[in-house]
C-alpha cells in the first residue's frame, strides 16, 4: 500500500477499513473508470450515470467560453447595472452562495444577491436590497421548470417588464429557454446536458453567477485544471480525492455514517454547497453520509482547522439528528485550576489532563410551576434532578466522553459530586489522595460557561442559573473559552436573600464577606451561604414551605431562619426522617412519617422540596426582567405574590398526646373512655 | 400558532414519540381540581400528551408464561422512568426555546393525591396528580375501553404517557370519533378470578363523550396471578394490568379488527390461566 502520510495515522481503528477500501477501488480500476465515464463503475444501468458525469471535462469549455462570459458583464456594466439577482435552487443557488460569501468582490463585480427561498420576507429582503432599475435578474435551472425559480421569475417579471435586464442559465431546449427568447431577455447561457445540478459548479451555473460578482472566475477554472492530474492517479498517497472517498465511505460502512465538516472560516460556506454534494450524492438506496456543518464541538477539538480535508473527523453515528446535543459546552486549559483544593484538582484524578470541557443541560422553567403554585412538586424532582442528573445530561456527557476517546484522546467523565462530603478513605500510595471530586461549577466558571451568583447558584448567559453541570477531563489540549466578567450576569441585586425561605443567603453588596478563589488569574467570589439552613429548607424540614411537613408533623415548631445547624447535621436529620418509618402510624399506610418524601424517594431516589425559590427563581425573576439571559419567555415566571406558610401552630398541643386522642376520637369516641 | 404546533408535532416525530395530543383548557372545565392540570398551571392553555408505545414483545414472554422482565423493565419502569421521561424532557426544550413555558408532568397514580396541606386559600393541597384517563381523550388520542383502559386506535393499550402543560395556545385536536372498544367482553370471560365484571357497570364522561365501563375489583387485580401486577408507585395506586390476561387478551381481540395489527397475530396458543390460589387451570 502505498504511504499516504499523516492521514492514515489519524484514522485509528478504522485504518484496516480504509486500507481494504483503497485495496478494493485499485483492484477495480475505480479511477481510470471514473475518467473514462464507464457507468459500470456504479451500476450495469446507465440510467442518471452516463448522462451526468459532463462535469470531468467541461473546464476547458468554460475557459474557450470566457469571451461569452466577460462580454456579458461588461455589457452590463457599461448599461449602469450595479446589482445581480440570482434565482435558483439546490445546486443553482448553492454554489452562487458560496462565491458571495467567499471571495471578495472584484473591482469591477455587480452586488450579487441569490434568491432560494419562496419564504416572503426572503424575497422582500432581496427586493429591498436590489434597486430595480440597476439589478439584472438571473435565473439559473437546469430543467427550466423548478417551481420555485419559475415563481421568482414571473414576480420579478411583473415588478420589472424590461428584457433587458433579464437573463437565464438553463439547458439547451427547456421551456426557460424558450421563454427567455420569446420575451427577448438579454441572454441565454445554454449549459451542457450531462451535469446535474449540484455537479454543475463550475459550469455556466457556478461560473456566470461569479463572473457577475467579479470574481476572478477564469483563474479559479485554471487552477481547478491544475489538480486534474493529480486527481487522475490511482495512487492514494497522491490523489487526495480518492483516500478521502475510501475513508468516508470505509467509514460510513462501519457505522459511522456523520460527517463533520471543519473548514476555515474563510471558506465556511463552502460547506453548504459540500453539504448537499455528500448528502444526495451518497444517500441512495438506504445508505449514505449525513454530513454535519458548523457542529461546534467539532471546531474545538480541532480548532487548529486550517486547510480543507485534513480537518474532516467522522463522529459517531447516535441515531439521532446531532451526534451530540449537549446544550452548552466550555473549556477550560487544567492550569485555571492549579489553586484547586489537592481533592478537588483535575490534576489528581489524571495527571495528564490537558482540558476540562464543562457541560450544561436546563432546568426547564415549567418544572418549577407546581411548587410555585404550591400545588406539585413531584415533577422538579423527578425531570429536574434526578433524571437530570442521572439520566439526561450523563446520556450526553457519555457520548461526548466516546467522541472524544473515538478521536484517541482520553476523556474521563465526572460525577457533579458534593465534593466536602466525599468520604476519607486510605491512600493507595503516597501522594495519591483518595476520593478526588470536583466542583462542577468551579470548573464551569474556569471553562467560561457562566459565573457564581451571589447564591453560590452557577448561572449561565443562556439559561441564568437554571441549569445542572457536567464535566469531561481530557488529555487533548483544547482550544479555551475566556472566562466570563464577574458581576456579568448576578448584578447582586438581593432578591435570593430576601425570598430564600430559610434565610440562609448572606446580605448582597458586601463582597469583602465573599469566599474568594482565584480561577485562571480571575478573582471568583460568593455569598457565604450557611448550608445547614440551605440543607433543612431544600430536604423539607422548614415547615414555612414545606405542606408535606407541615400535614404529618403539624405540632412541629422548627424556626429554620433562625437555626443554627451545619451541613452535615442537617442532611442527617432530613434524611433520617424522610427515610424512617414509626412502628405504627394511624393515617398512613407504609408507617411513613412524611408520607411524601417517603414516596418521591422511592420512586426517583431524591427530594428537593424548597423549590430554590429565592437563590434560583427569584433570581430567574431579576433576570428575566432585566432581560441578562438568552432564554426569555413571553410570560413573566410570577404570576402572583409568593405563598408561604406559618412556621407556628396557632394553638399550642399541651396534652399527652393530643394527636393520638383526636385520631382516636374520630375513629370511635368511646375508646378512651376513662383512660386517664 | 397553529404553525408551532406543527412544530411540536414534527418535533415529536424526531423524537421518537408515537403518539402525541393537544387539548385546550375549556376541554378540562368541571374536572375535579386535585386532578385538574391547570390547578398546577393556571395560566397554563394547552395539555400536550404524549405517549410512547409499549413493544408487544414484552407481553410475548408474559403471554409463553416464561418471562415477566422484558415487560416489567422495558414496558413499564424503564419505559415510564427513562424514555418517555427523556423525550417529554427533550419535547420541553423545544417548546421553551420558543419562549413558552412547557411544564412535564409524570403520571403518578391518582390515590398519592393531597399529601401535603393546601398552601393558600382555594388551592388544592399537593399533589394534584392529573387525571391521565381524562387528559388521553381530551387530547383526541384515545377512548376508555370496557375494561377501563385507555385504548387507542394504533396500539390499543400498549403505549404509556407523559404529559406537558404549556401557556402556548395551541389547537385541540379533535375527539376520536371511531370506537376502539367493540364491548366483546373478550377481558371479561378471560379473567379466571372474575374480577371484571359482567354485568356490573359504572360510566364516565369526558369532554361529552360517555363511557360504560366494567366495574372492576382492582383488590383482586392487584393479586392477579396472570400477568397483572400492583401499582409498583404505591399500594393504594391502580395495578398494572398491561401484561394482564384481560388486556393481553384485548390485543389479540383488538388485532382481529386490524387494531395494532402487526405481522403475525399476537395469540399464537390457548392462553395458560390461574385461578386465584395459583393453580394453573
Amino acid at each position: 500500500m502505498t504511504d499516504t502520510g499523516d492521514r492514515t495515522d489519524q484514522l485509528g481503528p478504522l485504518t484496516e477499513a480504509v486500507d481494504a477500501a483503497l485495496a478494493d477501488l485499485a483492484g477495480r480500476s475505480a479511477v481510470a473508470r471514473l475518467w473514462d465515464r464507464d457507468h459500470t463503475l456504479w451500476s450495469d444501468d446507465p440510467t442518471e450515470l452516463a448522462d451526468r458525469l459532463g462535469w470531468l471535462d467541461v473546464l476547458d469549455e468554460m475557459l474557450a467560453a470566457r469571451a461569452e462570459i466577460d462580454g456579458f458583464v461588461d455589457g452590463l456594466l457599461a448599461d449602469g447595472f450595479t446589482h445581480a439577482v440570482v434565482m435558483g435552487m439546490g445546486g443553482s443557488s448553492l454554489f452562487p452562495e458560496v462565491i458571495t460569501r467567499s471571495f471578495p468582490s472584484g473591482d469591477r463585480g455587480l452586488q450579487l444577491s441569490v434568491l432560494d427561498s419562496t419564504d416572503p420576507a426572503a424575497v422582500a429582503r432581496v427586493v429591498a436590497q436590489s434597486p430595480p432599475e440597476r439589478t439584472l435578474y438571473l435565473t439559473s435551472s437546469k430543467s427550466g421548470s423548478t417551481i420555485e425559480t419559475r415563481s421568482h421569475l414571473e414576480f420579478f417579471w411583473d415588478r420589472v417588464g424590461n428584457p433587458g435586464q433579464f437573463a437565464v442559465v438553463t439547458d439547451p431546449g427547456s421551456a426557460l429557454a424558450d421563454l427567455a427568447r420569446q420575451r427577448g431577455y438579454r441572454h441565454v447561457f445554454e449549459n451542457r446536458t450531462d451535469i446535474g445540478g449540484r455537479y454543475s459548479a463550475l459550469s455556466y451555473f457556478g461560473l456566470v453567477p461569479a463572473a457577475l460578482a467579479g470574481v476572478d472566475w477564469a483563474g479559479l477554472v485554471e487552477r481547478a485544471l491544475a489538480v486534474v492530474d493529480v486527481l487522475r492517479s490511482p495512487d492514494p498517497g497522491v490523489n487526495p480525492g480518492l483516500w478521502l472517498g475510501a475513508a468516508m465511505g470505509a467509514s460510513a460502512r462501519s457505522g459511522r455514517d456523520k460527517l463533520t465538516l471543519i473548514l476555515d472560516p474563510r471558506i465556511e460556506a463552502f460547506g453548504l454547497w459540500l453539504e448537499q454534494l455528500i448528502a444526495e450524492s451518497t444517500g441512495k438506496h438506504g445508505t449514505g453520509v449525513v454530513p454535519i456543518v458548523d457542529e461546534p464541538l467539532a471546531r474545538r477539538l480541532f480548532p487548529d482547522a486550517d486547510a480543507l480535508g485534513r480537518q474532516i473527523q467522522l463522529a459517531p453515528s447516535g441515531g439521532g439528528t446531532e451526534p451530540v446535543a449537549m446544550e452548552i459546552v466550555g473549556i477550560a486549559p487544567v492550569s485555571r485550576f492549579a489553586n484547586a483544593p489537592e481533592r478537588s484538582n483535575p490534576k489528581n484524578i489524571f495527571p495528564d489532563c490537558k482540558s476540562v470541557i464543562a457541560v450544561v443541560m436546563r432546568i426547564p422553567r415549567g418544572s418549577y410551576r407546581g411548587i410555585e403554585e404550591g400545588t406539585h412538586w413531584h415533577n422538579y424532582t423527578f425531570y429536574s434532578y434526578n433524571r437530570l442528573n442521572t439520566l439526561f445530561r450523563p446520556k450526553l456527557t457519555y457520548a461526548m466522553a466516546c467522541f472524544i476517546e473515538d478521536m484517541g484522546w482520553e476523556a474521563i467523565p465526572h460525577y457533579p459530586a458534593v465534593c466536602e462530603r466525599m468520604g476519607e478513605g486510605e491512600p493507595v500510595a503516597p501522594g495519591k489522595l483518595p476520593n478526588v471530586a470536583m466542583s462542577v461549577r468551579i470548573m464551569g466558571v474556569g471553562a467560561g460557561l457562566g459565573e457564581m451568583g451571589h447564591a453560590k447558584v452557577f448561572m449561565t448567559p443562556e439559561f441564568g442559573p437554571r441549569v445542572r453541570l457536567g464535566m469531561i477531563m481530557t488529555d487533548a489540549e483544547l482550544e479555551p473559552d475566556p472566562i466570563i466578567k464577574p458581576g456579568t450576569l448576578c448584578n447582586q441585586c438581593g432578591r435570593c436573600v430576601i425570598d430564600c425561605p430559610g434565610k440562609a443567603i448572606p446580605p448582597a453588596r458586601t463582597i469583602d464577606k465573599d469566599l474568594h478563589i482565584n480561577v485562571g488569574g480571575v478573582d471568583i467570589h460568593w455569598g457565604d451561604v450557611d448550608m445547614g439552613r440551605c440543607t433543612m429548607t431544600h430536604h423539607g424540614l422548614n415547615n414555612r414551605i414545606s405542606p408535606f411537613l407541615k400535614k404529618d408533623l403539624p405540632n412541629l415548631e422548627m424556626d429554620v431562619q433562625n437555626m443554627n445547624i451545619t451541613e452535615e447535621e442537617a442532611y442527617r436529620m432530613t434524611y433520617t426522617i424522610a427515610q424512617g418509618t414509626w412502628g405504627s402510624v394511624y393515617d398512613q399506610p407504609d408507617n411513613s412519617i412524611i408520607h411524601y418524601y417517603k414516596y418521591v424517594l422511592s420512586h426517583v431516589g431524591y427530594f428537593a422540596i424548597c423549590g430554590a425559590r429565592g437563590c434560583i427563581c427569584s433570581c430567574m425573576d431579576s433576570l428575566e426582567k432585566r432581560k441578562a439571559i438568552k432564554n426569555l419567555f413571553h410570560n413573566p415566571l410570577y404570576k402572583r405574590p409568593l405563598w408561604m406558610l406559618p412556621w407556628q401552630q396557632k394553638e399550642k398541643v399541651g396534652r399527652i398526646n393530643a394527636w393520638r386522642e383526636e385520631y382516636l376520637d374520630k375513629r370511635d369516641p368511646s375508646m378512651r373512655k376513662n383512660e386517664y | 400558532m397553529n404553525e408551532f404546533k406543527k412544530a411540536i408535532q414534527a418535533k415529536a416525530k424526531d423524537l421518537q414519540i408515537d403518539l402525541v395530543g393537544f387539548a385546550a383548557r375549556d376541554r378540562f372545565v368541571g374536572l375535579d381540581p386535585q386532578h385538574d392540570p391547570f390547578s398546577i398551571f393556571p395560566e397554563g392553555h394547552t395539555v400536550i400528551l404524549v405517549g410512547q408505545m409499549i413493544p408487544r414483545g414484552t407481553l410475548r414472554g408474559v403471554e409463553d408464561g416464561t418471562d415477566v422482565n422484558s415487560y416489567s423493565n422495558f414496558g413499564y419502569s424503564w419505559l415510564d422512568n427513562q424514555f418517555v421521561a427523556q423525550s417529554t424532557y427533550d419535547l420541553v426544550r423545544f417548546i421553551e426555546d420558543a419562549g413558552w413555558e412547557a411544564c412535564p408532568i409524570f403520571p403518578n397514580p391518582m390515590s398519592t393525591t393531597a399529601m401535603g396541606v393546601s398552601v393558600a386559600e382555594g388551592r388544592p393541597a399537593p399533589n394534584v396528580t392529573p387525571d391521565f384517563d381524562y387528559a388521553a381523550v381530551a387530547c383526541g388520542l384515545g377512548e376508555l375501553g370496557f375494561n377501563q383502559e385507555i385504548l387507542t386506535p394504533q396500539l390499543g393499550h400498549r403505549q404509556r404517557f407523559q404529559m406537558i402543560i404549556t401557556d402556548a395556545e395551541l389547537e385541540s385536536d379533535p375527539l376520536l370519533e371511531t370506537s376502539v372498544c367493540a364491548r366483546c367482553n373478550a377481558c371479561v370471560d378471560a379473567c379466571p378470578l372474575g374480577a371484571i365484571s359482567k354485568d356490573k357497570t359504572i360510566t364516565r364522561t369526558i369532554c361529552g363523550k360517555t363511557f360504560e365501563m366494567a366495574e372492576i375489583n382492582f383488590e383482586l387485580c392487584k393479586k392477579c396471578p396472570n400477568g397483572g401486577m400492583a401499582n409498583r408507585l404505591h399500594p393504594t395506586g391502580k395495578p398494572d394490568r398491561y401484561a394482564a390476561i384481560c388486556n393481553r387478551t384485548c390485543l389479540a381481540e383488538l388485532e382481529k379488527r386490524g387494531i395494532g395489527e402487526m405481522k403475525r397475530a399476537f395469540r399464537t396458543q390457548e392462553p395458560w390461566k390461574k385461578n386465584r390460589r395459583g393453580d394453573l387451570l
